[in-house]
Order: C-alpha cells, then structure tokens, then sequence
C-alpha cells in the first residue's frame, strides 16, 4: 500500500491518460532500489529487448512549495538478467550426465523472470516528447511504477529533439530491434565536434562511414576522404547515385613551385631525419642555388638537389678553389649527411609513386578516372568545394608517407580556414584506418607527421569549420588526446578487452553495462553516444547495399592462388643464369633454383636451426651429390 | 559404529530374508520417454508468518505444479494457487477472532494440512485429474494434538473453501479440524486417485516404520519377540530413526515395503471427545525410499487403497534423482518455491488484516470490541527485550 494515495491517483490518471492517447504497453514493474540514474524493473515476457527505449512515469517536486509535476522518465535497457528459480542447476547436470530431454522430464522451464536494467536518460515533461527539452530525473522513480513500451512516433520524436529539420541530420539507421525507430546524427555537431567509428575488422564500420559520407553528400558538405585501402572508391563508382556532386578520386603527386619551395622541407620534416643546423645551412644553400621548374615533381626536383649536394661535396673533397665561401666551413661528412636526406626522401617519394601508379593500373580499375591531386596550398579549393568528395586513394604508400601525405594536405587546407582565406568553404574529413595516423606513444609517434597536425585540426577545427570523422579498427592504438577530443562516438562490434577498456576511458558516458555489450553486437550493430544524438543509443547502421563497389570488394584469394602462373620468362632467365654461371657456390647444377625449391630453403633453414643447436654446421647439399 | 554396523547388518538381513526390501532401478533414459501422455501434480502450501497477538489471521496459499513430461505445447506444466485463504479462519462470523486458543502455530498448522488436502481432492476431483498427485509432507498427519478442549473450530465459510462445497453446512463440531481433515482425507482416498505424500524431513525419533515392519514379522511368527524387543531397544538407545537407520541399511534405488502405519499415535493420548473420530483415520501405507547412496532415504505415505504403488516410488525415484545431492522430488521443490510466501508477502497480510480488523471493529460500534481491536494493533507481546531497565 502506497503512504502517499493522492500521487498514486495523479500518477494513475496520467499513466491512463498517456495509455489512451498513445498506447503505450505497460511491459513491466520498477522493483528494488531506484536512484535518479538507474531503475530495474520486472519484464513481461517478450515485451521488450536490450537497447529498448522504455518511459514510466514519476511524480517529481517542483521549486514552489509542495508542488509536484509529472515528469515521463526515459531510459534505455542496458540489461536483462533471465533466470528461472524452478531449474535447479543439479537438475541440469544431471540432464547433461544422463543424456535426458528436459520436455521428458517433470520439470519446469516455463516461470522464467526478467529483470531488466535500465539507464536513465532523462525526463520531458508534458505530451510531446520531442518538443521539451531533455532534463536530468530529480526525483527517484517509484518502486511498483509500471514500465511503459512508448510508441514508435513519440520514440522517435524523442531522439529527433528540437527543430526536427530533415536536412540537418545524418540518418545511420534504426534503434537495434526496432526497425520502426529512425536514428539519426545531428549533422551540425558530426561536422564541428568530430566524430569518432571505432569497430573490430567485419564490426561494420566502412558501412557506417560510408553511410555518414553519404548523409553529408546528401547535404552538399565538401568532403576529403583519406582512403588508404580504398574502401571509398565505391562512392565514385556510384556516382551517378550523386547527380549533384563532384566525386573525385586523387593519387598524391608533391609538386613543387617557387612559393611553395617550403614543401622539400616539410617532407625532410615529415618523412626523413630532422636536419641539423649545419645540415640545414647547407640545404638552403642547395635551394636557392638550384633553380625550381614550376610545377615538377616534387621527386625530380630533390633528385636535381641531390646532383647538386654530390657535385659540392666532389668539390669539397677534390679542395676545389670555386667552391663558394659561405660552404668553406661545412665538412663534406656535413654535406653527405644532407644528402642522404634528401635520397632517403626521393626513394621514399619515387617508391610510393611507383606502387600507387601500379595499383592504379589494375584492371578492376578500368572504369576509374584517377587524378592527380592538386596542391593543397596553392589550390585548396580544387579539394574542397561545395558539393564535392575529395578521395585520397593512399594505398601502395607505407604508413609513413601515408601519414606525411595526410599531414601535408590537412595542414594546408587546415591553415586555409585558420587564416579566414575565404578560399574554401568548411569541410569535413574522413581518416580511415586513423590508428596509423594518430596512434598512441607505445606505438612510436615520432615517426607519424599526421599525428600533431590532426591534433591541431581536432582541437582547433571546430572553430573554424573543419570536422574530422576519425575511423579505426584498433582504438587501444589511438592518441587519447586526439580520441577524447571528439564530441561523438559510433561504436560498433569490439571484442579485444584493450580496445573496451579504452573506449569507456575515453567514452565518459558509457556505461559498464553497455562496454560489456559491445563485444555482442552484430556486424553494423552498434552504441552511438555524444553531442551527436540526444543520449546513447544502441544502433542498427543502415547498409547502403547500392554503394557496394564492383571493383573493390572481397577478393577471392584462393581463386586468385588456384590461376596464378609463374612468369615463364622470368624462370627461364634465371635457369640460364645457373647454368652459365652457377650460383657464386659452385653448385651449377640445373634445374636448382631457388625460387622453384623454396621448401630446400625453408629446410636449410630448419636444418640450420638444428645444427646450431648441435653446436656444429651441416652442409645441405643438393639432391644428386 | 561397530554396534551400529552390527545392527544395520542385522537389520538388512532380517528385511532381506523375509522379502521386505525391494528396489526401483534408475534408467531415465528409458523411464522418463515412457511417462509421455501422463499427467503428474505436485502440491504445496504456503504460508505467511504473521504475528498479530491476539487473533488468527492466516495467510496460506496452496499452488500446485501440473506437469505433462513429453508435452512440448505450451500446455505441458501449469503453475495455480489452487487455495488463497487470507482470513481469520478460526472466526465463525468472520469479523474477529475471539478465543482463548493463543497457539497460533498450533492453528496455522492445522490449516496448513487441511488446506493442503483440500487441495489434493479439489484436483483429484478436478476435469483434468492428475494420474498422481504428490504431495510435500506427510499424507496423513497426528490429529490428537488438534483436539484441544478450547480448539477453535473453523470458520463456516473457510469450511466450504476447503470441502469446495458452497453449500456445506456442519456443526461446530464437523467445523473442527479433528473431524473436517478425517472428512477431507477420506474424500480424498475415496476419489481413487493416486496420492502420495513425501516427508522432506523425518524430525521424530520414534522408529515407526521399523517397528511396525518388525511386528509384522512377529505377527507372522516368523520372529521372536525377544528378538524384536531386543532390537528395538538397541534402535532406541541409540537414538535412531527410520530414516537414519534405513539410509545405512538400503542401497540405491531400494526401498521397504510398504506397511500400513497408524499415524495417530497412541490411543491414550487422544482427547477422549475426539476418540470416535481419531479411530476413523486412515492408515498410512508407509515405505522409505533411498534414491541415491548420496543421500538419506525419505519417507512416502499413500492411502492403502492405493493401486500401483511401485509405479508411484519409480516415478519418485527419477523425480529424486533429478536433485542428485538432494534426493528429493524436484517437483516439490518446484511448487515449494512457486507457493512459499516471501516475507514481503506476510507484512502485507498483516498490514491489510490491521486495515480490516479496525474497520469491522468500528462498524461494529460496540466500544468493548474496539478497544479489543486497538489493542491488538498496538500490541507489541511482552517480551523480555521490553522489560523496563533499571
């Protein structure tokens, strides 16, 4: 029995009053303790599932004296614990050891109870869920409340929020279970605040990307996409899905000019060893004695460099008399080192260049129109336009030109909105695969220029129009700093507990409960929480089946392994090799390759292993002697 | 121990060689498909611990568990509080108790067991007639206690609710529990139902079931009663029981053969007004079952008429089974816990029961009674814990 009977009567008529209007189910009963935070009640057989959004209603004192407001609660099952008092589990081992069928038996399976925890969200008050502002519960909810199942209308009305205004959200997809609820992102905070998609390889998180991208293409917002295995190639084989947009699909290419000279010395930065002052006295005197053809590869350009530095250091050696004054100090140990920089630069650049070009050759990318990309200092506004998709396609580059390249063309397009240029208009970038480009200490940063440059952007961006969709499979590996300073997180399937751990230390607002879910969830199945959404959610992403790309896909290795033939020539160039010249070991013997017997290899290798374990060496010798 | 062994020796070779041990073999495998298309009750009461100086409120509820192994619809088990008493039983006109009778243990005992079999026949009666019925506790249980001078009988209306008869009129004395439970248990028997009670706890230190097993075989003549005082007197020297005699002398799945036990005690101790009624109690046919060499044998009552009774302890051994290191029937287990009042349950009787107590009483506008009735909600019992300090 109540001690209060008035608020059970007002609680009752409005608990009546919202079952008639909006036939709300009654699912279950709040029991036990209850705080402003958590509630659990007793679930109706199948009325309701994990993730669900539940209401019950609470009477909650109000600032005059004595009064009280009927407040709906709202809340999400974090939780449900299924237990059956009347199946002992002697019962069951005795089923298992026997080998017995339970439905033979006399016992019961039948009085299951749910008892179901739910996370409070907030409170609305008044009939529109959607139209009041979320507020904090102030008042515990009452134990014996019942739980309502609210309407899939007044459910989805609540996590539109204010203003529902279709063009400022970005729709991922539905309520897990609840096809009939919409998710959606606020587009305003995706685009200033940064957005984190953290997922397991296969947990979904190119589909949810692919499904924000599309959602911003859908509003016009200038997109830069940086693409290391081309997962978003799709977008621009799918172009025609996109009328309005420009997609375009760029391969890095550093060109230099005289304004932007300052580039060798970034990608030394960037991708090198950091110049001494010595060195870098010497470099600028390369520089400014070796004239700049506008526009050439940035690659010829240092080779030019190069073929400078090797004829002052050979005159330096050679004690040349012509050698200018201001290099007479600077040891030709000095220059070499310079030098080597700068090689170490140009066979990375030439390098990357190669492999790119290669992949872009492929035949699945026939259809593919690549382009160069233009200068993101001189040119910005060819990346970021109103309405256009920007793809960086990285792949064939190695983390650390990947990481220099993403620096450089952030960096630039960043300092475009920094400065208020009014070049290019706000914009949002797409990092995939973000643990290489921001990762934490323990993974050695120093080699990972893009690390200080998102750190800018991240925490600077939001003033000025630049927003960052960081994308990663592997978030224990991620820069905390970077992670925490975004705003919104999609979480999708994550199993490894490093990564759990992580997240919730990184995600304030997610629950234990809810960090013991992720590792449950399905492929697109996933919690979002932040500015982005109005509370946590637990969130089916939509997939964009259209989006699929033809050429990029699931390759079929094994297909690919059963048809592959060796290069003929390239055996029978070897062969000819042996056989006229042996192999330096005098075994000229035909027919012993080494690439046709890598099992020789691998047992020498073996055989090695075992012999040093003898403590004396074995000579494998070829079959025949 | 060694006089111990020797009398368990003793004990298993005389049941042995006069053909009184017997055994039930467990083979669910073959068992449990074979019982498909059966329909098996289990049955329990409830009830709440209310402490109300004063009065006998009671709160009982009686569930039963119907199970159809091998149904895989939804009909297959059925949980029902079969009997809900929330009442003062004990008052004729249902509005205060009155008595001098302060016992309550005594009267919430007695209408437990009647509850509960009432509950039995109400089944056994019922369209969807179990083919057994088991019951947790004793089939037949000792009635002289109950026939106090100052018993109160039970209320009319709590009389029809157990006879599940809403035109039964009875004296004061068909009212009383002596002559309303002999009433009930021979409904019950006369349904030819199977039914049977299993005793969780075998509490007494009298060894019942021996000595009527032994007696038996001194009626028989087939021993000597020397030897049978001899043996019984040992039995009681040492303290021991049926159950903890039997558990070292039955092995697994073996039980004694079942023996009608006059459960009433002996005929001198009866309320002499109550004797007529007493004698008229129903034998219980009484064996003690061992499921497993885990755990001790319990005790099983049936009424004589009883057909298939090996049938019934095969039943039980696979139902005991099923609790490997209990030994007992899960499915009292089951309905145990389905009926069982949990604390939060008996404060709400008692609460209600206040509510009501004190609404009757000021309707009834006789100061005497209301003073009666606030007293009783005020009291709090004289306990030590109360006495004034110095």
């Amino acid at each position: 029995m109540s001690a209060d009977p008035k608020m059970d009567t007002s609680l009752s008529k409005a608990m009546s009053g919202k079952g008639k209007s909006t036939e709300w189910a009654r699912i279950g009963t709040v029991v036990g303790n209850t705080s402003t935070g958590s509630y659990t009640f007793i679930l109706r057989s199948f009325q309701a599932k994990l993730g669900d959004i539940v209401a019950t209603l609470v009477e909650v004192p109000v600032a005059t004296n004595g009064g009280r407001k009927i407040a709906t609660v709202w809340g999400r099952i974090v939780s449900i614990d299924r237990f059956n008092p009347f199946f002992p589990a002697e019962a069951a081992q005795e089923l298992a050891d026997q080998n017995i069928r339970f439905l033979d038996t006399v016992l019961s399976g039948s009085r299951d109870h749910l008892e179901a925890e739910v996370l409070i969200l907030g409170t609305t008050f008044g009939d529109d869920p959607g139209s009041a502002q979320l507020s904090p519960l102030t008042y515990p909810v009452r134990p014996s409340a019942e739980v309502l199942y609210p309407g899939a209308d007044d459910v989805r009305r609540l996590l539109a929020g204010d203003g529902d205004d279709r063009t400022q959200k970005l729709r991922i997809g539905t309520l897990i279970g609840r096809g009939d609820v919409e998710v959606s992102l606020s587009a305003r905070h995706v685009v200033s605040r940064h957005l984190a998609i953290l997922a397991m390889t296969g947990g979904g998180k190119t589909v949810a990307a692919r499904r924000i991208i599309r959602e911003l293409i859908e509003l016009g917002y200038p997109l830069v996409i940086f693409d290391p295995h081309g997962d978003y190639l799709g977008f621009f084989e799918k172009r025609h899905l996109f009328p309005k947009s420009n997609i375009r699909v760029l391969y890095p290419m550093i060109r230099v000019r005289q304004d932007n000279i300052g580039i060798i010395a970034d990608l030394i930065n960037k991708m090198g060893k950091r110049l001494t002052d010595a060195q870098q006295q010497f470099y600028y005197y390369l520089l400014s004695n070796t004239d700049v053809t506008e526009g050439e590869p940035a690659a010829a350009y240092i080779q030019r460099l190069i073929d400078h530095a090797e004829a002052v250091a050979a005159k330096k050696r050679r004690k040349d008399k012509d050698l200018p004054d201001e290099l007479g100090d600077l040891r030709t140990g000095t220059m070499n080192a310079a030098k080597r920089s700068l090689e170490f630069v140009h066979d990375n650049l030439r390098q990357m260049e190669r492999n790119n070009e290669r992949l872009r050759g492929q035949p699945r990318f026939r259809d593919y129109r690549f382009e160069e990309m233009p200068d993101p200092s001189d040119a910005p506004d060819e990346i970021v336009h109103p309405g256009t998709v920007s793809i960086f396609y990285l792949a064939g580059y190695d983390h650390l030109n990947q990481s220099a390249i993403v620096s450089i063309v952030l960096e630039a397009l960043f300092a475009h909105r920094s400065t208020l240029s009014g070049i290019i208009p706000p914009f949002q970038a797409v990092v995939e695969e973000a643990h290489n480009f921001i990762p934490s200490r323990q993974e050695g940063t120093d080699e990972t220029p893009s690390l200080v440059t998102i750190r800018k952007v991240i925490t600077e961006g939001r003033k000025f129009g630049t927003g960052l969709v960081l994308i990663s499979q592997r978030p224990s590996r991620l820069d905390e700093t970077t992670l925490a300073q975004c705003n919104s997180f999609l979480v999708l399937r994550l199993v490894n507990p490093k990564d759990k751990s992580f997240v919730r230390s990184v995600m304030e607002n997610l629950s234990e409960t809810d960090a013991n879910v992720l590792q449950t969830f399905g492929s697109g199945e996933g919690i979002v929480s932040g500015q982005a959404v109005r509370f946590p959610l637990l969130v089916k992403v939509d997939f964009d089946r259209d989006l699929v790309s033809d050429a990029i896909g699931d390759e079929d290795f094994i297909a690919e392994a059963q048809k592959w033939k060796p290069n003929p020539r390239r055996k029978a160039n070897a062969d000819t090799v042996r056989r006229h010249m042996g192999d330096g070991r005098g075994n000229n013997a035909p027919g012993r390759s080494t690439s046709d017997h890598g099992d020789s290899n691998a047992a020498s290798g073996s055989a090695a292993k075992g012999s040093r374990r003898r403590g004396r060496r074995k000579t494998i010798r070829p079959a025949g002697f | 121990m060694r006089r111990l062994a020797r009398l368990a020796s003793t004990m298993r070779e005389l049941l042995e060689q006069n053909d009184l041990v017997h055994s039930v073999s467990y083979r669910p495998r073959e068992f449990w498909p074979g019982l498909k298309g059966r329909t098996i009750a289990f049955v329990d009461g409830g009830v709440a611990n209310i402490e109300l100086p004063s009065a006998a409120p009671i709160g009982i509820r009686v569930g039963s568990y119907l199970v159809r192994p091998g149904d895989e619809t939804d009909q297959r088990e059925r949980f029902n509080i079969e009997l809900s008493l929330v009442d003062d039983l004990y008052s004729e006109n249902g509005v205060l108790y009155d008595s001098d009778f302060l016992d309550i243990a005594k009267l919430r005992d007695a209408a437990r067991m009647a509850s509960e079999t009432s509950v039995a026949y109400r089944l056994a009666q019922s369209v969807e007639c179990p083919d057994m019925i088991i019951l947790h506790g004793p089939l037949v249980n000792p009635v002289a206690p109950y026939g106090l001078e100052d018993f109160p009988p039970f209320g009319s209306a709590a009389c029809r609710a157990f006879l599940a008869d809403g035109s039964w009129t009875g004296s004061d004395q068909d009212r009383q529990f002596v002559s309303l439970y002999l009433e009930l248990l021979k409904r019950l028997r006369d349904t030819g139902v199977a039914v049977v009670g299993a005793v969780e706890r075998s509490i007494g230190k009298d060894p019942v079931v021996i000595r009527r097993l032994l007696n038996h075989l001194q009626d028989q003549r087939v021993m000597r009663r020397e030897d049978v005082k001899s043996i019984l007197d040992e039995i009681i020297v040492y303290g021991l029981n049926d159950a903890s005699l039997l558990d070292v002398v039955l092995q697994e799945g073996e039980y004694v053969s079942p023996i009608p036990v006059m459960r009433q005690g002996p005929e001198n101790k009866w309320p002499e007004e109550w004797k007529q009624w007493i004698r008229d109690y129903p034998n219980a046919l009484t064996t003690y079952l061992k499921p497993s060499e885990l755990v001790m044998p319990f005790r099983i009552e049936a009424f004589e008429n009883i057909k298939d009774f090996v049938n019934v302890l095969d039943l039980i051994l696979h139902t005991s089974r099923l609790l490997p290191s209990y030994g007992f029937p899960v499915g009292l287990d089951i309905v145990d816990r389905f009926a069982k009042i949990p604390a939060w349950m008996s404060r709400s009787v008692k609460g209600q029961h206040q509510v009501v107590l004190l609404q009757k009483a000021l309707a009834n506008g006789d100061p005497r009674v209301l003073a009666f009735a606030k007293r009783v909600l005020a009291a709090r019992g004289r306990d030590w814990l109360f006495r004034p300090s110095v």
